[in-house]
């Protein structure tokens, strides 16, 4: 079955593909066909992960290889969900989201593979909430600094209608990031409370969790407070989502605690 | 001079800045690998500090709430129509507003929302103060078929301790059974992720070791005795010939008559090591589990090392608990205000309506414009 995973990866990477051919030659057909490529990607990864969570009697949640398949997929998923709502003036979100949604997969297809068995302290009612409220906090801001990218690309060659639009919706993304990744820490403290006895441990991954939302948190602030708007937020975006990938990949890989997954 | 010392201190920018800083602390702490930061009075002070902050703040946006939504009736008023609606008031229904005055609302539950989440955040550091104080932590180890007394007089007794379950699984599982000071008998099961509650205490199955098991028999009491033993012990009956316990290996092999051991892991090929003392001297020695000696009138039977659980005891005030839970549920429903409840107000013009949000809402007037267009072209 995991030849599935493997198409999931090639459809998405053609996906990319037709998107970037499609604008670059403005041709209605190949964005068309870009569109339905990536929801057979989407379906594909749909099944391979459903399949896994079968296999392994749990949610497919349980280690860096499913995290990051699952991240790649609410990416994929959130695209679609704001392509479909807005048609007509959020086609080029497909073009940011796409390679996006590849890029992840291709960090998954690194990650080993073989379904483990949970480890006692994993085996709890909040397992799922936790992480799969992280899995969608992370796909929020991720997509929150595509568009953000998108907005320092075209921000000369656009006009201003637009870019508030897009500013709009990377500040919508980065607010209900922020309340999942609210539920995230929450429900972390209840567990670890569960697990451990203690609310908090200061375990890096915790505290990089906390660092991750002080910075949206200033940066929600700060679009009030100084009415920052556009540019600058574009560019908060952006380097607040490189906390977020630090907090996902630097963690595990360069700091040891409760949290790595042994 | 005051007001203005007092006007920084519950600025949105001293609280971004504290929040900058506690996020810089946290940087620090997590590259160096130093945990005492936390700890250290210069952190916590930044918390006390945000407290402050907050509680002006938050408290203070309490008494605006009708202010806001007043500018915001105000700003509808003044501004132009977006919307060509026609049949207004009927528009204004189908689409939640509520009419107060010649100005109509949506969302108004919104206006809550920033002061919710501060309050949160404020009890939420307050919670977290009171369980840092208030609660107490001890680990303990118990062995099966032992009675342990925790400092209040409750006396823990453990049935049984088990790695797998019977499908074998992994499942740290302990029978206990407990007396508590007032003579009640209670008791259950902990596992990893469910304390038991016996009395005021929790206590949480929090990792596992293997203890040395020996039979002892004398020429009085011929009935066995199971002892174990987690650290080093000297059994004898007079003081002066016995057997020195040391410690356990986990795994014992011979390779090219060389005996090689390792202290930890799983138990593969255990064995102890001992000391006989006797008139003989002293001689250390490896036995394995099965041998039977026979020192200074003692019968020395050891088994299979057996395995104990490690546990933490924990008290704390169960209303601290459940002020973190409000602190937590309050942010949610805070954020939930803020980020979904945008409020609206929309004002009657001749040619159509205004709609003011509290921030821009562009997005939502272009769907309202969408709308339009998309009913009049139908
Ligand atoms: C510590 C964590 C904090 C969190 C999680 C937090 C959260 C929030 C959120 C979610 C909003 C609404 C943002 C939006 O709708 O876009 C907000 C607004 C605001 N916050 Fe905070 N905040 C925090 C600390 C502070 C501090 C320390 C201050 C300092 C006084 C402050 C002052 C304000 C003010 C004045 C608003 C504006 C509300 C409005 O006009 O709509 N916040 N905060």
């Amino acid at each position: 079955m995991n030849v599935l995973f493997t198409i999931s990866l090639m459809v998405y990477f053609a996906a990319t593909l037709l998107c970037f051919a499609g604008t670059a030659f403005r041709k209605d057909g190949v964005k068309k066909a870009a569109l339905l490529v990536l929801l057979i990607a989407v379906a594909a990864h749909i099944i391979y992960i459903v399949w896994r969570g079968i296999a392994a009697h749990r949610l497919p949640l349980a280690n860096q290889f499913e995290f990051a398949t699952m991240f790649a997929l609410m990416v994929a998923i959130f695209t679609l969900v704001l392509y479909y709502r807005n048609r007509t003036r959020m086609e080029w979100l497909l073009v940011f989201g796409t390679p996006l949604a590849f890029l992840l997969q291709s960090y998954a297809a690194l990650q080993p593979k073989e379904i483990t068995e949970l480890m006692p302290a994993l085996k709890s009612a909040w397992f799922g909430l936790h992480i799969g409220s992280a899995a969608l906090s992370y796909s929020a801001f991720a997509l929150a600094a595509a568009v953000s990218l998108r907005y320092l690309i075209v921000e000369k060659k656009t006009d201003e209608k637009h870019l508030t639009q897009m500013d709009y919706l990377s500040y919508r993304l980065i607010s209900f990031g922020f309340l999942m990744l609210s539920i995230v820490i929450f429900s972390g403290c209840i567990w670890a409370e569960q697990a451990w006895s203690t609310f908090w441990s200061w375990d890096p991954k915790e505290t990089w969790a906390l660092i991750t939302w002080i910075v949206y948190a200033i940066y929600l602030h700060q679009r009030l407070r100084l009415k920052w708007r556009g540019r600058k937020m574009a560019l908060l975006a952006c380097v607040s989502f490189v906390l977020v990938i630090f907090t996902f990949v630097g963690v595990n890989t360069l700091m040891s605690g409760l949290h790595s997954y042994k | 001079m005051m007001k203005k010392v007092f006007g920084f201190l519950r600025s949105m920018r001293f609280g971004m800045i504290l929040l900058t800083l506690i996020a810089i602390l946290c940087i620090a702490a997590t590259a160096l690998g130093n945990e005492t930061i936390y700890r250290s009075w210069y952190f916590i002070a930044l918390f006390a500090m945000l407290s402050i902050n907050l509680m002006f703040c938050s408290v203070l946006r309490a008494f605006s709430l009708k202010k806001q939504k007043k500018a915001l009736a105000q700003r509808a008023i003044q501004a132009e129509a977006v919307l060509p609606v026609k049949e207004a008031s009927q528009w204004l229904e189908t689409h939640h507003f509520r009419v107060e005055g010649d100005v109509a609302f949506r969302n108004t539950s919104g206006f809550l929302g920033p002061f919710l989440t501060h309050f949160a955040m404020l009890l939420l550091i307050l919670s977290a103060a009171c369980i840092f104080l208030l609660a107490q932590t001890q680990d303990l180890i118990l062995f099966p078929k032992e009675n342990t007394e925790l400092p209040d007089g409750t006396v823990l007794y453990l049935e049984s301790f088990q790695l797998e379950d019977e499908t074998g699984e992994t499942d740290y599982c302990s029978s206990l059974s407990a007396l508590l000071p007032d003579g009640t008998e209670t008791g259950g099961e902990t596992t990893v992720n469910h304390p038991l509650k016996v009395g005021r205490y929790k206590i949480y199955q929090q990792d596992y070791g293997y203890a040395a098991v020996i039979g002892l028999k004398t020429e009085k009491n011929a009935e066995e005795e199971l002892i174990w033993l987690e650290e080093p012990a000297f059994l004898s009956l007079d003081g002066e010939s016995g057997v020195y316990y040391s410690q356990i290996f986990s795994n014992v092999k011979e390779e090219n008559g060389e005996v090689m051991v390792s202290r930890s892991g799983d138990m593969i090929n255990p064995a102890y090591e001992i000391q006989i003392v006797d008139g003989e001297g002293n001689r250390t020695s490896l036995v394995y589990p099965g041998t039977v000696i026979d020192v200074g009138g003692i019968t020395f039977s050891f088994k299979d090392p057996g395995v104990y659980p490690g546990m933490r005891v924990k008290t704390q005030p169960e209303w601290t608990l459940w002020m973190l839970y409000l602190s937590f549920a309050l942010m949610l429903l805070g954020l939930y205000l803020c980020f979904f409840m945008i409020p609206e107000a929309a004002h009657i013009k001749p040619d159509g309506l205004s709609i003011i949000g509290r921030k821009d809402i562009s997005d939502r007037i272009d769907r309202y414009q969408d709308e339009l267009e998309m009913g009049s072209s139908k």
